[in-house]
């Protein structure tokens, strides 16, 4: 075993030094994004008393917006998800439900409770529909801005699509069927709009995690921290990535992802482009890459902005199962896009774009999960082996982990000075105990899963989406889950 | 196979990673104390003042001049409490109860100061002096909220002019319009709803604000004309339709649905019969005419029009039974 002893010495001493470098620039890197968003609440808090909101909810100067909901088999949560969805603060806005070919009775329920009546009138047809439509129905007196669609199956996107064909506003925003949406989330994500209505053509809104929390009438009254652990650590991953990451990126004008569950985007500007992509696993991902570099390559002056305020509410996965199936499919979707627009990257056309995001992309969301892993092993082939002294990767590992930890520590800091959304004491120490026990396990099993959707993606296996088994709050409207 | 650093100066990083982690948790916890401890403080104070307010906001003219002085009698604390009360209620109430709760507000010393505060070096005490200039409508407000309209700062600029809807002068309607232009730097949306706000009194210049040279100004007018239903738009509206530029076409037709003109339908046939977004608002426009005006344009697009266009005119495809 003396050739293996020495190998690895010879690949630890080589690794050892950019694997640090990578670790540490990853970190420092998030850190960075972080403190940039923190000066963006700082300064958006200072202000928060001046927004005028409440102009915006009465004036007829506000843009229309068409809420899309695409849904297959909701009849469960429909009916409280339009009733809640008609009932968003704003003075103009139209819902749009493109029921998915559903098997059970989620068309109907729509129609009847809504009396909807069949809506002769034809179908734009703009964008191409892989899904033949069977019928269109709206309010018989158009005293509710309500429409219903309903489509042979053919997936989330082509149904979006389906919803923007038919879509009559000014702009339009994309929820599913069981997203549960804060009361003033159109008024909080179409501001940018309002106030730039020429510049700005895409803004993303704050998705965040509600399983365990108390909701009525399709709304959040209390929010809870999850009480699976697995839960408990995504929250602290959608802080620090999803509302802290992309709020620094729209800070930098390079913001290249905007969550497919709240997504609010200029209709004529999705109409000219086609719409989402059906092929596409990463389908929000690629068409926000697809909206700048159209902004780029025609040299508009246009932008793609997210609105910090918690907007959106979901489920995270509670199960290892479905967290492995949904971190597999997300990591395709990342590499097939970034391969998909790989001429961008390093590109100077596209500025902060390719010479930024893309690269931090491509190396610390990518490939990162592969060093990762790669790193651990080498350590622990080499303490079995005794090519590693033990002291040394325990410092090493503690070092590395003990950084990102405290990046995230300032990650819910940040949050808990601007926004503080979990009240109870009982939710701070599970925040932080989530935090601290992140690294343990939790990590590792989501870079390989990762790792095993990029391979997938390579290796161009046919993607099997599954069902997204949720067990939370959908079941129990109207309720308080048992503790 | 030693780590890549000396082992000392990785204890040392980890040692110095442990405390600034444990110092950043006694922030958390510490940082959550004193918002909590500051909420029940607040607490404490509605739960004191909420009753004072409210008496007083629905006070006969006898009773209210007693119930001010218990205001005035209070502290500089109290004071900046009520003031904070009573500003979020003012965003929503009018009238005469709006009249009373202005009295509150300026009894408990939230008009004084708005002068040195509205030329303060901070754009956001700029800004809330701005809004409580505006909320407040004291003597001196209209001055300086013109002022504060042209301010060096673009949020502060934006508050005043939101802050100038409540007022009907024809300086103020001015200024709101001036705040349409592009370069203003003011959200056109807040500007247009200003206009709005300010109501009959900005007619006669919203109708020569249409012919302005900036596309700005020309779409916050058109959207505004149709809204306030302004005596005589209609046909420089219907010259809008043909504008050079689409966000100022779009408005246009948008206000000949509330405002409608003859003299529109064969501009708005004619976008009608090209498509698109500006199509459909045109077919929308054509379809809140009489219809003897509308008929020919509609048979027309029925027949020509494209399909999203088609829709937006209300018309059954073709071959659908009625």
């Amino acid at each position: 075993m003396t050739w293996l002893r020495d190998a690895l010495e010879v690949v630890f001493s080589v690794l050892a030094w950019p694997s640090a470098i990578f670790f540490l620039l990853g970190n420092t890197s998030m850190l960075i994004l972080i403190l940039i968003a923190a000066r963006h609440f700082w300064r958006h808090l200072q202000r928060s008393d001046h927004r005028g909101e409440s102009a915006m909810a009465a004036s007829p100067m506000s843009p229309g917006v068409s809420v899309i909901v695409p849904a297959h088999n909701e009849a469960a949560v429909i009916l409280t998800s339009v009733r809640s969805m008609l009932d968003l603060r704003y003075p103009d806005h139209e819902v749009i439900v493109v029921n998915d070919g559903s098997t059970d009775d989620t068309a109907e329920l729509v129609r009847t409770a809504f009396s909807l009546v069949e809506d002769d009138r034809d179908v734009p047809g703009r964008l191409p529909a892989l899904g033949a439509i069977r019928g269109v129905w709206r309010s018989a007196s158009g005293g509710v801005p309500l429409v219903l669609v309903d489509t042979q199956p053919s997936g989330r996107s082509d149904s979006v699509n389906v919803g923007l064909d038919l879509a009559s506003k000014e702009l339009v925003v994309m929820v599913d069927a069981d997203s549960i949406l804060d009361p003033d989330a159109l008024l909080s994500v179409s501001m940018p709009f309002a106030d730039d209505p020429a510049g700005v053509v895409a803004v993303g809104g704050v998705v965040r995690v509600a399983n365990n929390s108390r909701i009525l009438g399709g709304r959040i009254i209390e929010l809870r921290m999850p009480r699976e652990l697995i839960a408990r650590i995504q929250v602290v991953e959608y802080l620090r990535a999803f509302l802290l990451g992309r709020t620094a990126w729209s800070d930098l004008n390079a913001l290249i992802l905007i969550s497919g569950a709240f997504g609010m985007f200029r209709r004529d500007v999705l109409i000219e482009l086609g719409g989402l992509d059906v092929d596409s696993i990463g389908e929000d991902f690629e068409l926000v890459m697809r909206i700048q570099r159209w902004i780029r390559d025609g040299r508009r002056d246009a932008r793609v902005r997210f609105v910090a305020e918690p907007v959106s509410w979901t489920e995270a996965p509670s199960t290892l199962r479905v967290l492995a199936r949904q971190r597999r499919r997300w990591h395709r979707g990342l590499w097939e896009v970034l391969w998909k627009y790989r001429r961008m990257l390093l590109n100077p056309r596209y500025g902060r774009l390719g010479f930024v995001a893309l690269p931090y992309y491509w190396l610390f969301e990518l490939v990162a999960p592969l060093i990762e892993l790669a790193g651990i092993a080498v350590v622990v082939a080499g303490l079995l082996v005794g090519a590693v002294e033990p002291g040394a990767a325990l410092l090493l590992l503690l070092v590395s982990y003990g950084y990102g930890t405290l990046v995230t520590l300032v990650a819910i800091l940040v949050e808990e000075a601007a926004f503080h959304r979990y009240e109870r004491w009982r939710d701070l120490w599970a925040i932080i105990a989530a935090v601290l026990l992140e690294s343990f396990g939790y990590r590792q099993l989501t870079a390989i899963w990762r790792i095993e959707g990029w391979w997938a993606g390579i290796a161009r296996r046919p993607q099997v989406w599954g069902e997204m088994t949720r067990t939370g709050f959908t079941g129990v409207e109207e309720s308080v889950r048992p503790r | 196979m030693r780590p890549p650093l000396p082992p000392e100066l990785m204890q040392a990083v980890l040692l110095v990673t442990a405390l600034v982690a444990v110092a950043m948790l006694v922030a958390l916890v510490m940082q959550r104390a004193l918002r909590r401890s500051r909420l029940r403080r607040r607490a404490a104070l509605d739960a004191r003042f909420r009753r004072l307010v409210l008496e007083s906001s629905v006070a006969e003219d006898d009773e209210l001049e007693g119930l001010l002085a218990r205001v005035r009698s209070l502290d500089e604390r109290e004071h900046d409490h009520i003031a904070r009360m009573v500003f979020p209620m003012l965003r929503d109430v009018s009238g005469e109860a709006g009249d009373r709760l202005r009295a509150i507000a300026r009894a408990a010393g939230a008009a004084s100061g708005l002068v040195d505060a509205a030329h303060h070096r901070n754009p956001l005490v700029r800004a809330d002096a701005a809004e409580a200039l505006g909320v407040l409508a004291a003597p001196e407000a209209l001055e300086l909220l013109l002022e504060l309209a042209v301010d060096r700062d673009r949020h502060v600029r934006t508050v005043a002019i939101r802050a100038l809807g409540a007022f009907d002068e024809p300086r103020a309607v001015g200024r709101v319009l001036d705040a349409l232009a592009a370069s203003s730097g003011v959200s056109p949306s807040v500007a247009a709803t200003a206009l709005l706000q300010q109501g009959a009194a900005a007619s006669d210049r919203v109708l020569d604000a249409l012919l302005d040279r900036d596309p700005g100004v020309r779409r916050g007018a058109a959207r505004v004309a149709g809204l306030l239903q302004v005596p005589g738009a209609g046909k420089t509206l219907a010259l809008l339709v043909t504008d050079s530029q689409e966000s100022v076409r779009l408005a246009a037709m948008q206000s000949l649905e509330q405002l409608p003109v003859r003299e529109a339908v064969p501009a708005l046939l004619a976008a009608a019969l090209k498509g698109g977004t500006e199509g459909e608002a045109a077919a929308r426009a054509l379809i809140s005419m009489p219809a003897t005006w509308s008929s020919g344009a509609l048979a027309l697009i029925r027949t020509e029009a494209e399909a999203g266009v088609r829709r937006a005119a209300g018309l059954p495809r073709l071959g659908a039974t009625a």
